[in-house]
């Protein structure tokens, strides 16, 4: 972004100084930092931005995930920045193509929403990564560090108070940056090192199709082993949208987990995926005389396409 | 003479000139802005004050960044009219940074000064002073003092521009009375200077004035020589109509009118040049016939309606 001259008619339709979100930054944290940079309030930059009728409160609860109250084209105007890179701060976007769906809700991604954050990346940017909204993720994966809800003083972590100063502790003022650094336990953030990479990988190359097929594929892994752990549902995502336990059931948190959980990885889901004939057989060693095989080029392209995840 | 029906319509050029005026006020602010001195500096209504502000401001280089960073050393506001107290002069300052949030007043007013401080402002100018109060003034001091003071510690010039006429200078009683308030005022501005006239031009800026004129119309009378009229152009520009002091200066705004109106005049009438017939009767129409009541009676010419093929 180029700078903004006091001649050009963008300076009086942007904040006093602007921030831009950091890669892969959340758009709560962006919020607060901006906050912070112009010496307003928490929650300033968050009023200005909030949709006709929404609530502020809102942004404490699951709708800072998807978040439905903010105008995100308001909020890029005033930081003059593109729409599109607030909307990576978001999972809008992901959301919407894996569910095949524009109106998307946060329970899609998770029943329920515990704040926490990683004093080492407050420390050194002030930054709230995006993945701190993912379900079952306790550890920030660039410091090892167990992420942390709660203050020293026993309040609950909010991320907007009108009353405190953006990135502190609302009862006692403590900056989240000096909260306990807490060493993670390594077993615990290797299975999120798991659950990572599924997220990443249904955010990059997630479909309606493809969520189908993983949900099948935990349906048949579950009924193979005959451990049924968790009803499973209906496995077309657009049939039944807008139901709320169809949310629940199927949102992403608890499809990677039940994939974690079943030890499945999303070289298994895209094996699986599509009306092919090996779901129950060993598809990998499949072989055939006939050179015009079509499956034989099928499975050419899915190994392709296997590569590509393994390269990633 | 050509036909002047064959030429598109008469363009005016009304943007910003280095004139010897602003040249002289310009370095007013300029001083003011590197040295954090005080000044009231007035200057005839028409003169360029406004217009030299703008500019002023637009060199003074203020930037906002993507990284976070804001700098503005240079803060112009016009005053605020209709009065008002302390609030009315922040609501005019704030805005000046950009866009900002509904915010109670309370809380703008040290917003505002952390704000000056993170910008890096340097030097304030007021536009309009004389319509300050002393709310107001009494508002710039604490603002002032307050940037002066730890932790900030940053001194800050301050200009009030204001128009007069005159021996009279605006604010130049205010600060002469005995009230602390005032006293510490008068005591913060520049020793040397603190309160200013910028003077209009004498006759040989407008020759110079004009001649940058014939640069700028030369693409519509390519015969233009206003130079040669500098003469009966001072004279009648500092009639006692127009320059009611005897000041023997001419402001810019009364240089321009008498100009564009005699190059349209002319230009209407096919004229390569400026003719002398439209230079005075423009002179007439400002000065002695300044007052004239005019009659308006007809209709104005229908607008031209624009023809537009149907595909």
């Amino acid at each position: 972004m180029h700078e903004i001259h006091i001649s050009d008619p963008a300076w009086r339709s942007t904040f006093p100084p602007i921030v831009t979100p950091l890669p892969n930054a959340w758009i709560a944290g962006v919020l607060l930092r901006c906050d912070e940079r112009n010496f307003w309030g928490s929650g300033t930059t968050l009023k200005h931005v909030l949709r006709p009728g929404s609530k502020q409160s809102a942004m404490n609860e699951l709708s800072t995930i998807v978040p439905t109250v903010i105008d995100l084209e308001r909020l890029a105007q005033v930081l003059f920045v593109a729409v599109s890179r607030i909307v990576a701060t978001t999972y809008l976007a992901e959301l919407a193509r894996l569910y095949g769906n524009e109106q998307v809700h946060a329970k899609l991604l998770s029943s329920s929403l515990t704040f926490h954050v990683c004093p080492a990346c407050i420390a050194e940017a002030r930054k709230l990564s995006r993945w701190l909204t993912l379900p079952h993720i306790m550890h920030c994966p660039q410091h090892r560090l167990a992420l942390v809800s709660s203050c020293s003083c026993g309040a609950d972590l909010r991320l907007f108070h009108r009353k405190s100063r953006p990135f502190t502790c609302y009862k006692c003022g403590l900056d989240w940056k000096t909260l306990p650094h807490l060493e993670g336990d390594p077993t615990q953030m290797e299975a999120e090192q798991h659950l990572l990479s599924s997220y990443h990988f249904f955010w990059t190359r997630g479909t309606p199709e493809l969520l189908a097929s993983a949900l099948r594929l935990i349906y048949d892994s579950v009924a193979e082993k005959r451990e049924i752990r968790a009803a499973l549902p209906n496995t077309d995502p657009r049939a039944i949208s807008t139901e709320r336990s169809y949310q629940v059931a199927n949102s992403l948190g608890y499809l990677v987990h039940a994939l974690w959980q079943l030890d499945l990885s999303p070289r298994d889901v895209i094996a699986y995926e599509g009306p092919l004939p090996w779901r129950s057989v060993k598809w990998l060693i499949f072989q055939c005389s006939e050179p015009t095989c079509p499956y034989v080029a099928m499975i050419r392209e899915r190994r392709s396409l296997l590569d590509q995840i393994a390269e990633q | 003479m050509t036909d002047p029906h064959a030429r598109p319509s008469f363009q005016v050029h009304d943007y910003f000139r280095e004139t010897a005026f602003e040249l002289r006020f310009q370095g007013l602010l300029r001083s003011a802005w590197q040295h954090r001195t005080w000044h009231v500096i007035a200057a005839l209504p028409g003169s360029g004050k406004s217009l030299g502000i703008a500019d002023f401001l637009h060199q003074s280089h203020s930037s906002k960044n993507a990284r976070g960073m804001t700098h503005m050393p240079v803060l112009a506001i016009r005053a605020p009219k209709n009065g008002g107290k302390d609030l009315a002069l922040g609501m005019a300052l704030s805005p000046e940074f950009g866009l900002l949030p509904t915010m109670s007043w309370q809380i703008r007013r040290s917003w505002l000064i952390q704000a000056m401080a993170d910008g890096g402002t340097e030097c304030i100018i007021i536009d309009d002073a004389q319509d300050l109060n002393l709310a107001h003034l009494a508002f710039l001091k604490e603002i002032t003092d307050n940037l002066a003071a730890p932790p900030h510690t940053r001194p800050i010039g301050l200009c009030l521009v204001t128009a007069h006429s005159g021996k009279i200078i605006p604010l130049k009683e205010v600060f002469s009375q005995p009230d602390v308030l005032w006293r510490q005022f008068r005591r913060r501005l520049d020793t040397e200077r603190p309160f200013c006239v910028v003077q209009g031009h004498t006759e040989e800026e407008v020759r110079a004035i004009l001649i940058a004129f014939e640069d700028i119309y030369r693409s519509q009378f390519p015969d233009l020589q206003l130079g040669r009229w500098t003469r009966p152009i001072f004279t009648w520009l500092t009639h006692a109509t127009l320059d009611p002091d005897g000041s023997k200066r001419v402001t810019m705004d009364h240089l321009t009118r008498l100009v564009t109106r005699s190059l349209r005049q002319s230009y209407e009438q096919g004229a390569t040049d400026v003719t002398i017939q439209a230079l005075t009767s423009t002179a007439e129409l400002m000065t002695l016939r300044r007052d004239e009541i005019v009659a308006i009676e007809g209709l104005p010419a229908p607008l031209p309606l624009s023809v537009q093929e149907v595909k």
